[in-house]
């Protein structure tokens, strides 16, 4: 049933546009018949356009039960039926009649019906094919003068169908309008990505050139030398025709790496311009979604028994209706708690000498091109400084000497701790509690900002930036229990290796140095309760290591593999899909495949959790008072000693070998920290070193830094395939990079 | 002349009887009641059906992704030209064992005016109008949970499930909160 009607709404509404559409071409058939002969033999190519359009919007009008309209139309065709049987010349008070035809169609549209009966009667009388044409027209207009002239008579400003300056779309449509346009992102990523494949591939191209030339000077040695040689010579042949055809492909992929780079810029450009096109169509005024402010605030001030004004500036700032449905529970949030526990009761407020009623103001500013600032100021008691304080000490957050050297604002952004809000005792002083963690975490979910600041008796003030629109964000692009994510770039602290001889094991946690301080170490597959990967061993050397950072804290998330950084776009996850844990949607890859975002918020939490407790980052001394102990390995005499002074004046134990065996056999002997290694050594170079090390079972976790003077890309590769945990290049290498290394590995 | 004028008297009747039998509405058994158009599937060995109303498509399932810290009977996310889709394994709402996908499974989009979901068909059985009529209440041999979201079974079997109440039904719609996980 209700299927129907939605139908014939859709149907009605198809009608319409039909409807206009052939309102526009008989209007402006009409207007060049006027201008032109006036209906005469040469306007028959008009008059036949005139009779179609008629007739079929006749019939469009019938098929969706517009009678007035079809009635009209009729009478319009019979019309130029006539005309076309036999041209004449058309009069004023024909074409009058014509064009209140049109603009009753137009009427009727709209939905008048009831309203022009009587103008459909005259206009029905006047379009009677009977009494057109100049004889008996001649007449009737000396008959109704008058009246035909005061008739409106400028179509061209009459009809709003086809004239007007704004039109309704709906929020569906424009809806779905953004989401393809949200599409041909994807399409402009992936015409990215092949420029960057061409160029890939040229490269590739160029190293045969490369070795080409290096083999140029012996092919050319070989052709002198072996003339008389006929099978060597058609190899030859072929050789120097395969240069020939190298080349020719090197320059056609560069010309082709060009016209796509150049494409793709030009794709990206329009496209960007048709999102920001369809955004800026996408905002509304700030004031749509205050509407229920005045009655919750009325409401709850009654409840509280408490007199509160609310005042709002700047809501005709237009904004994304995405960010505004997002940013409503967070207003909601703080407007509550700034009722319940801000504003001050009457009596209170007297006391101080404020006035009875207190007043919440909430302004609503456009700070730049792509920010808002919302401000949610209060004129009630402010925040008790004190009391936070001597509660984050109480949850070990602080020591009271931390405490008394933070400033102000410092202090009061401690209310946006989870941990501290949750804590009843934060709740009663501040009244800023849960609530604020919650608005805070939603708000960094659209990548906005939120910060406080009060003044105690006077007031607190709450400063909120949203991002005028929601669009892409860049995001890594990991592998974890087999499965690929996207984490939030901005959420990204740092990627690395993991170093399992540098996994320490505080209060039953295990953690890894970070920048001197411990950070608790996880497998992400675990948190999300997925099935750990079969290649992985949960800590193994070098498995790489995805560090989060948020509101301060930070994690280390083992995963399987990092496939790359991209910008995505974020998606629902779908209605049946309201809210999962540890997910804030999904993206769609140029590809086609799905790939689900993960909340990074949510992931701390579900650490935390399953810790049992808050594990923000404990200082921890990173260097024990035991000496470590470094084997040199380097050939060269000098840089042996360079290196063995720089060493020993860093507050290291160093012992020296002169090549790969030497140091193998010391490595075996004796109980090292670390491993400095050159590449190139007689007898045993570094990476068979390094190899070699890896494959003794008691070294095989210890760290190497390889040294050395080939830098290429290939090279530090090799190094890193044979096991380094750092690769340090000669040529680029100065005593605190180096000792920085050693520091972080040791 | 033409064909039409050569037919006799005793064609004519034939054809008027013809015509007859082919206007008559095929006989309603027990009930009548209008006709309930329907989307049928198979699931296993049953045959089920949805009322069309709720049906917005049916589409093949190219590739689900399957997402973590979700319950077993969401069986993961479809990409629909650009919009997400949740796909449901409608063997476990009912308390039967999961559903196998296969080259043939589908998944029946049901859409409300605030809810959207896919349900797994093993594989589609067509187009049917039921007269309402003929649709007897669940057996009550049934688990409860099964009878909750049937509308009814037909005469030949074939179960109907209540689209309507998987879309208003709040218990269906996942939404987590770290907190409440653990």
């Amino acid at each position: 049933m209700s299927k129907e009607s939605e139908f014939l709404i859709r149907v009605q509404e198809t009608f319409k546009a039909e409807a206009e559409g052939h309102h526009s071409t008989m209007l402006k058939g009409l207007l060049e018949l006027e201008k032109g002969g006036n209906g005469t033999e040469g306007d028959r190519p008009i008059i036949e356009s005139m009779f179609r359009e008629a007739h079929s919007l006749k019939g469009a009008a019938r098929a969706v039960d517009m009678i007035g309209i079809e009635q009209v139309c009729q009478s319009i065709e019979s019309v130029f039926s006539a005309l076309k049987q036999a041209p004449r010349r058309l009069d004023k008070r024909t074409f009058e009649a014509l064009y209140r035809a049109l603009d009753l169609i137009a009427g009727l549209l709209r939905g008048n019906a009831p309203a022009l009966e009587r103008e459909m009667a005259d206009v029905l009388v006047m379009l009677d094919p009977t009494t057109i044409g100049q004889d008996v027209i001649t007449t009737a207009r000396e008959e109704r003068p008058a009246e035909a002239v005061s008739l409106p008579i400028s179509p061209m400003h009459k009809v709003p169908l086809t004239m007007s300056e704004t039109v309704r779309v709906s929020a569906k449509r424009l809806g779905s309008i953004f989401l393809h346009a949200e599409e041909m992102l994807s399409l402009k990523l992936a015409m990215t990505q092949h420029a960057a494949d061409f160029l890939e591939l040229e490269g590739f191209v160029g190293s045969l050139s490369k070795e080409w030339a290096k083999a140029g000077p012996a092919i050319k040695r070989l052709s002198v030398q072996c003339s008389g040689n006929a099978s060597l010579r058609k190899i030859l042949d072929f050789l120097e025709w395969h240069k020939a055809q190298d080349r020719a492909a090197r320059q056609k992929l560069d010309k082709m790496w060009a016209a796509a780079a150049q494409d793709s810029l030009h794709a990206g450009e329009r496209v960007e311009g048709l999102l920001t096109e369809i955004r800026a169509a996408l905002l509304l005024p700030f004031s749509s979604l205050l509407e229920i402010f005045p009655r919750m605030v009325r409401d709850l001030a009654a409840e509280e028994r408490k007199e509160v004004k609310w005042e709002t500036r700047g809501e005709d700032t237009r904004i994304d209706r995405r960010v505004l449905e997002e940013i409503k529970d967070p207003l909601i949030h703080i407007v509550r708690n700034s009722i319940s526990h801000g504003i001050e009761s009457p009596g209170e407020r007297e006391k101080k000498a404020k006035p009875r009623a207190g007043t919440i103001r909430l302004s609503v500013e456009q700070a730049d091109k792509e920010k808002i600032v919302l401000t949610v100021s209060d004129d009630g008691a402010g925040i008790d400084l004190d009391r936070v304080k001597s509660a984050a000490i109480a949850r070990a957050f602080l020591t009271a000497a931390d405490a008394a050297q933070l400033s102000e604002a410092e202090v009061t952004d401690l209310i946006f701790l989870p941990e501290l809000s949750t804590s009843p005792m934060i709740t009663d002083i501040a009244g800023r509690g849960l609530g604020l963690a919650i608005a805070r975490e939603k708000i960094e979910g659209i990548g906005g900002e939120i910060s406080v600041e009060t003044a105690t008796a006077r007031g607190t003030s709450l400063h909120i930036q949203i991002p005028l629109t929601l669009a892409t964000f860049r995001g890594v692009m990991i592998r974890t229990g087999g499965e690929s994510f996207v984490i939030p770039t901005a959420s990204v602290d740092r990627v690395l290796h993991l170093d399992p001889t540098t996994i320490v094991f505080l209060e039953g946690q295990k953690c890894i140095p970070l920048d001197a301080r411990a950070v608790s170490l996880v497998n992400l597959a675990d948190v999300l309760g997925l099935e750990e990967g079969a290649d992985h061993e949960p800590d193994a050397f070098r498995r790489p290591v995805i560090v989060l950072l948020v509101a301060g804290t930070r994690v280390a998330f083992m995963i399987d593999d990092v496939l790359g950084e991209q910008e995505v776009l974020v998606k629902t996850l779908g209605r049946q899909l309201a809210r999962v844990r540890n997910l804030s949607g999904a993206t769609v890859l140029s590809t086609g495949e799905v790939v689900p975002i993960l909340n990074p918020s949510d992931l701390m939490r579900s650490v935390t959790l399953a810790a049992g407790r808050a594990l923000a980052s404990h200082e921890v001394s990173a260097r024990t008072t035991a000496v470590r102990r470094i084997l040199v390995a380097e050939d060269s005499v000098t840089s042996r000693m360079l290196l063995k002074s720089i060493l020993e004046a860093a507050g290291y134990e160093v012992q020296t070998a002169v090549d790969g065996v030497e140091a193998f056999t010391a490595l075996r002997d004796t109980e090292f920290d670390l491993l400095v290694s050159d590449i190139e050594m007689p007898r045993m170079s570094g990476l068979a070193l390094c190899r070699e090390v890896r494959g003794f079972p008691r070294t095989a976790n210890l760290p190497v830094v390889l040294v050395t003077t080939l830098d290429s890309r290939e090279d530090r590769e090799r190094g890193i395939d044979a096991g380094a945990n750092a690769y340090l290049v000669k040529s680029s290498f100065d005593q605190t990079n180096l000792l920085e290394v050693i520091k972080r590995l040791v | 002349m033409s064909a039409g004028a050569s037919i006799d008297d005793r064609e004519r009747a034939l054809l008027h009887e013809r015509a007859k039998d082919l206007a008559v509405v095929p006989a309603t058994t027990p009930g009548e009641g209008e006709l309930l158009s329907v989307v049928q599937f198979s699931l296993g060995a049953e045959v089920y059906a949805v009322e069309n109303r709720h049906v917005r498509e049916v589409l093949p399932i190219l590739r689900v992704r399957s997402l973590p810290g979700v319950p077993p009977f969401v069986r993961g996310i479809i990409n629909v030209r650009g919009r997400i889709v949740s796909l449901l394994d409608v063997r476990l709402i009912l308390g039967l064992s999961q559903s196998a996908l296969g080259p043939a499974s589908c998944m029946i989009v049901l859409q409300s005016a605030d809810m959207e979901l896919g349900l797994i068909a093993d594989s589609l059985a067509g187009l049917a109008g039921i007269p309402s009529g003929t649709i007897q209440p669940m057996l009550p041999t049934l688990t409860k949970s099964r009878v909750e979201y049937l509308k009814g079974v037909t005469a030949g079997g074939l179960v109907i499930l209540d689209a309507g109440k998987l879309l208003e039904d709040k218990r269906l719609v996942i939404n987590d909160d770290v907190e409440g996980a653990s």
